[in-house]
């Protein structure tokens, strides 16, 4: 295969190409890009659909994204919907929209104002933002800080500083939306936690605060409960 | 063999580290997913560890953290050494130059490394082995090279297994043995063990100098 990098592919309307290696990429039609794609920037306006892997440094997808295979980009802002059925590596994630993967996703940050679907682990230094999120494995972060809007779930989250709140915004204005997360287990060093249903918690330091119920919390140092939550039983180990 | 296991919790104790540093070295894979092991008890389920693995393994990257990075730190502990671009083609004059091997080490092997800089990560190591067979001083240059042949022929096992390094010498005969590493061997008793050398460590050892050195094109 050709190692030059070609300057720029440009869709719009409607193609199918190959794939290869360029400096840019635009979609504004709708595209299928039938081998692996390596780009330095990527840009979706439209619909592109890929068959094999996708590799870009830099990635803005305001309108719909689906990858057969692994995706990887460095920086990736998602404003439409991205669907990986294969690993996604994105270091820098910011979602405004919706991200579903069918397999794990690593990063370093995620930022998110809006949802995130994985059928296996996330794995990231941080993850922040106000968001409705379900992950079926593992949610595993040093920071997390996040403010549900909507029902979000995950098997077992593990971290250093881990804050789940309610998120306030919509109250008033969307009173029947039910912002809350199941959780099997929740490790972590600082745990502070709202509207959150857990079968285990486990942690140094560990606040409850209203609405939740958590059937059984292990503590080292410190534990409080809002009396609005049910706690099973709390032991200091 | 039934190995035995240590809790989470027992864990973090024992070892004094936090939920925080258990995590981010599980996401760094300091720590290989296999040594999760989740089983059920009363209170849920709970994760237990094979307990001498991950005790040893903490103990490193403890004593490692301040001069490596995490990532470092993963590449060292990597059996997967051809999917990371700092082990591969290892530069034979750098190793020199960096005296990770020496003349005499060189010299032993030469044979096929003539005009050759470059190296495959595999015979780099195996240079390192041989150096440090023979700067322990145990072996005969006529002995390290029956280890340089063996280790050739097992090049691609030893590098992906745990393996141990067994030199015996039995009426002035040496034998040369590569064995699993958690294998027991005994020899008859007119046999004198020389050289016990634990691959893995070795690998570890060599890595460190790799990412610390450089030595890489």
């Amino acid at each position: 295969m050709n190692t030059e990098r070609k300057p720029r592919l440009s869709i719009s309307g409607a193609a199918t190409v190959d794939g290869g290696k360029y400096q840019e990429v635009k979609i504004a039609g709708q595209g299928t890009i039938n081998e692996d794609l390596d780009t330095i920037q990527l840009t979706v306006n439209g619909h592109l659909e890929g068959l094999r892997d996708i590799v870009a440094e830099s990635m803005t997808v305001n309108g719909r994204l689906v990858t057969q295979r692994d995706l990887s980009a460095k920086k990736a802002r998602v404003n439409g919907l991205v669907k990986v059925w294969g690993d996604l590596h994105t270091p820098q994630l910011r979602i405004h929209g919706e991200v579903v993967g069918k397999k794990n996703l690593t990063s370093e940050s995620i930022h998110i104002y809006g949802s995130l679907k994985l059928d296996g682990d996330c794995n990231t230094d941080s993850f922040t933002g106000k968001a409705q999120f379900q992950i079926d494995g593992l949610l595993n972060a040093d920071q997390i800080d996040i403010g549900l809007y909507g029902s979000s779930s995950a098997k077992e989250i593990g971290g250093e500083k881990i804050i789940i709140k309610k998120g306030r915004k919509w109250d008033k204005l969307l009173p029947w939306l039910q912002s809350e997360l199941k959780v099997e287990c929740i490790e972590g060093d600082y745990i502070e936690l709202e509207n959150t249903q857990a079968k285990i918690v486990r942690g140094k330091q560990i606040i409850i605060g209203k609405d939740c119920t958590i059937d059984r919390i292990e503590y080292q140092d410190s534990y409080t409960a809002h009396t609005d939550s049910k706690v099973g039983e709390a032991v200091k180990i | 063999m039934e190995q035995e296991l240590i809790s989470k919790k027992d864990l973090l104790h024992e070892a004094d580290i936090s939920y925080g540093q258990l995590y981010r070295w599980k996401r760094k894979q300091l720590i290989p997913e296999e040594w999760f092991i989740r089983k059920s008890t009363f209170t849920g389920q709970e994760t237990f560890f094979p307990r001498e693995k991950i005790l040893e393994r903490i103990e490193k990257i403890k004593q490692h953290k301040d001069d490596l990075s995490l990532d470092n730190l993963a590449q060292l502990f990597t059996k997967k050494v051809d999917e990371e671009p700092h082990f591969q083609n290892i530069s034979l004059s750098h190793l020199l130059s960096s005296e990770m091997i020496s003349q005499a080490t060189q010299d032993l092997c030469q044979l096929e490394l003539t005009n050759v800089d470059i190296l495959p990560y595999p015979q780099a190591f195996t240079l390192f082995v041989i150096e440090e067979i023979l700067s322990s001083g145990s072996c005969s240059l006529e002995e390290a090279k029956l280890i340089l042949t063996l280790l050739r022929d097992q090049e691609e096992g030893f590098i992906h297994k745990p393996f141990a390094l067994f030199v015996t010498r039995k009426l002035g005969v040496a034998t040369a043995i590569l064995l699993h590493q958690h294998d027991e061997v005994y020899f008859d008793s007119a046999s004198k063990i020389i050289t016990n050398l634990s691959l893995d460590e070795l690998q570890e050892r060599f890595k460190q100098k790799l990412l610390t050195h450089g030595g890489i094109s």
